[in-house]
């Protein structure tokens, strides 16, 4: 058979393709819950109203030039692994809250999700199939395929596909494993365990439902701020976090437990990858305040523990610990239910080892045919069950995003964050979904006498058209009986 | 836009109250953007499944008690009890999966093989389920995949793995026979002989894509 026959209609991609899951995605299926979506959302945010039927034609094509993204996942007896969807995606109107579930036990639909309101376009990644340097790629590929539908030969399509085609020659690949090879876990010392970590607490929402707060900041403005500490933007953020967590629920706790941000890092760079598949490590920046820790006193530890965790041979160790358990003999024939519930004991355990994550996606461009066609960009990290807030950081331009999305009613760390943001004179406005109920269609109130009133008209009505029906039957006889006499 | 001037910061919606301290704000400019819908807050699966699963344990407890309460002698409360779990695992299966025949055949398959067996077995136990409902169920659960995945290859391939499973599941009800639960011998032999044809059938019809397809189920 040749290749070309075996191309699905939609996806464009090899009917007979499937995959292993790459290493970290592995621990995704088995913590995925109901109220642990493990789900992202990149939101473009656009200068005019999207075109849902644009946006639909778009998608279709996008997953043309990235079939790495139009998969499923099912479950084999020993691993999951993912199997090419050739169905069609939809694009709907935005309806549930942000980063609702998209893969459920039994359920093998898409792996994203692709919906609109006004003007954003939201993508929903479910994190298994990428990272968020995956969805970043699929979205500036979808963005600019939406631009090619809008507005034609302006926005050529052979660019992107030249582009995407060069960055996705190895999609596929599990960058984990291969890059272990140079990976030497006895590098020295030995990892230390670190403590358990101070944790936000609160009453949470029932179901999928996720409060998102996001404030859009000059990235000037921010940057100026980070560079008269001598910090990067991380690290000053990374920072006002703990600052922040310090200020307000950590003053009611006994304080004894430090207060750590986990920072998941792009290793692609580091390690010369270029996948659409996960490849990130986590590094995990705790400060113990002590009473009345100034905000110098703790963006000066967290630099530290930056300028330590930062290397290629942290995460060197970090990928190999992860490839070593993988490759435990024996490993591989264990049924998948009994690896999914290992996982899970590992995967909580280790949860207790931070307070809240940060995930920094950094500066995101567009093609410059685009680039002033685009407000912004945004980046949501879905809810948990065991972590109430999570915090993300995206840039495009001057526009930058610190979103964060919470699934608790408690607003006061954003509180004060922002407000401290506000009074060293950054110019700061908040958008959140914390949306009013649309206004109720009333009802116009009835006196008794005119209900009464309501109801014998409504009874006449009836018996007038009873009336007319017996009237019409009785006609309809007559002429029949005409007819017949007339025979 | 609005401004909050407690926290200092511009509102991008057009919400009176601030999102951050929930305090009132004043409005600076008539523009405003809406960026999130409004969520009803619907009928859930989740409170569907709740619903159910409490009706069920509703129905079973008052069969329960009657039953206690004006002793008859027969097992009509077991047997009642039985086909409500029947009816709720049904239920369940037809509600957490978006629909995949051929999950829903295979667990029909069990349920209603268990629920006649149940019944059967309290009635006397004449070996009817075991005779001959147990076979065909099989018989027909195989046909039926197989037919689904020779008309829609495309969208039913994964079913390959059911057809193996219920395959098995037909070789292995000739154990009833050779435990002498069953009486009558031609209805099991059937029904291995006809759920191994199919499962043979899509080896030989297509037996790269059914390879593949194992391949993919029970890769290391
Ligand atoms: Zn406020």
């Amino acid at each position: 058979m040749s290749y070309k026959n075996n191309r699905s209609p939609h996806s464009g991609i090899d009917e007979t393709y499937w995959n292993g899951l790459d290493n970290t995605a592995k621990l995704f299926p088995s913590i995925t819950t109901t109220r642990s979506p493990n789900v992202f959302r990149l939101c473009a945010v656009l200068f005019d109203e999207v075109d849902p039927a644009a946006l639909q034609t778009a998608l279709e094509k996008a997953l043309a030039i990235m079939p790495a993204f139009a998969l499923k996942l099912n479950r084999g007896l020993f691993w999951y692994y993912f199997d090419v969807n050739n169905e069609r995606p939809i694009v709907t109107m935005e309806h549930t809250y942000p980063c609702a579930p998209i893969y459920r036990a039994g359920e093998r639909g898409f792996l994203f999700r692709v919906t609109y309101y006004h003007k954003r376009i939201n993508l929903e990644m479910y994190h298994a199939l990428a990272d968020g340097m995956g969805a970043v790629s699929f979205m500036r590929v979808l963005v600019y395929c939406y631009f090619n539908v809008i507005s034609g030969s302006e926005v050529p399509e052979e660019d992107i596909r030249r582009e995407s085609d060069e960055a996705a020659r190895d999609f596929g690949e599990d960058s984990f494993v291969i890059n272990s090879e140079e990976c030497s876990s006895e590098s020295g010392t030995k990892a230390v365990r670190e403590p358990e970590a101070y944790r936000l607490g609160g009453f949470q929402y029932d179901g999928t439902r996720l409060g998102v707060t996001s404030a859009y900041i000059p990235t000037s403005a921010l940057l100026e701020l980070a560079r008269e500490q001598g910090a990067t933007l991380s690290e000053y953020v990374t920072a006002l976090l703990i600052f922040s967590v310090f200020n307000t629920s950590y003053r009611r706790s006994l304080g004894k437990r430090p207060i750590t941000i986990s920072l998941p890092v792009n290793l692609r760079g580091m390690f010369a990858s270029n996948t659409l598949r996960n490849f990130f490590g986590h590094m995990n920046v705790g400060v113990l305040p002590e009473r009345g820790a100034s905000f110098e006193d703790i963006l000066a530890a967290v630099k530290e523990r930056f300028s330590k965790c930062l290397t290629r041979e942290y995460f060197e160790r970090q990928i190999a610990s992860h490839v070593k358990i993988e490759r435990i003999p024996g490993v591989k024939f264990v049924p998948i239910w009994l690896k999914n519930l290992i996982m899970r004991g590992f995967y909580k355990s280790s949860e207790k080892r931070h307070t809240l994550t940060f995930s920094n996606l950094g500066k995101i461009t567009l093609p410059p045919v685009i680039a002033d066609r685009v407000e912004r960009f945004e980046a949501y990290i879905g809810g948990s069950e065991t972590h109430v807030k999570k915090t993300s950081l995206c840039s495009y331009g001057d526009s930058l995003t610190l979103s964060f999305s919470s699934t608790v009613d408690d607003n006061s760390l954003e509180q004060f964050l922002l407000s401290y943001l506000s009074r060293k004179g950054v110019p700061i406005t908040v958008s959140s979904n914390e949306t009013a109920p649309p206004p109720k269609k009333v009802k116009p109130k009835l006196s008794k006498e005119e209900k009464l009133r309501a109801k014998t008209d409504k009874k006449t009505e009836k018996a007038d058209k009873k009336a007319t029906k017996k009237a019409n039957k009785a006609e309809k006889k007559a002429i029949k009986k005409a007819k017949k006499e007339k025979k | 836009m609005r401004f909050c001037a407690h926290c200092g910061v511009k509102l991008a919606n057009d919400n009176p109250k601030c999102p951050l301290c929930d305090m009132d704000t004043e409005k600076i400019d008539d523009e405003f953007s809406l960026d999130y819908p409004y969520i009803k807050s619907r009928f859930t699966r989740g409170l569907l499944i709740r619903l159910i699963s409490f009706m069920a344990v509703v129905f079973a407890s008052a069969s329960f008690m009657i039953d206690h309460l004006v002793p008859t002698g027969s097992p009509w409360a077991l047997i009642t009890i039985a086909a409500i779990v029947y009816v709720w695992i049904s239920a369940m299966n037809l509600l957490r999966h978006t629909p995949n025949p051929a999950s829903i055949a295979l667990c029909q398959l069990f349920c209603i093989g268990g629920l006649v067996f149940f019944i059967d077995f309290f009635t006397g136990f004449y070996r009817w389920s075991v005779n001959f409902v147990i076979p065909f169920l099989i018989i027909g659960a195989a046909i039926a995949t197989t037919l689904m995945i020779a008309i829609r290859p495309m969208k039913y391939r994964a079913f390959t793995i059911y057809q193996f499973v219920i395959a098995a599941l037909g070789v292995l009800s000739v154990l009833l026979w050779v435990f002498g639960w069953s009486e009558i011998e031609w209805p099991v032999v059937t029904a291995a002989g006809v759920s191994i044809l199919c499962f043979l059938a899509m080896l030989v019809f297509s037996y790269r894509r059914t390879q593949h397809e194992l391949k993919k189920r029970f890769h290391v």
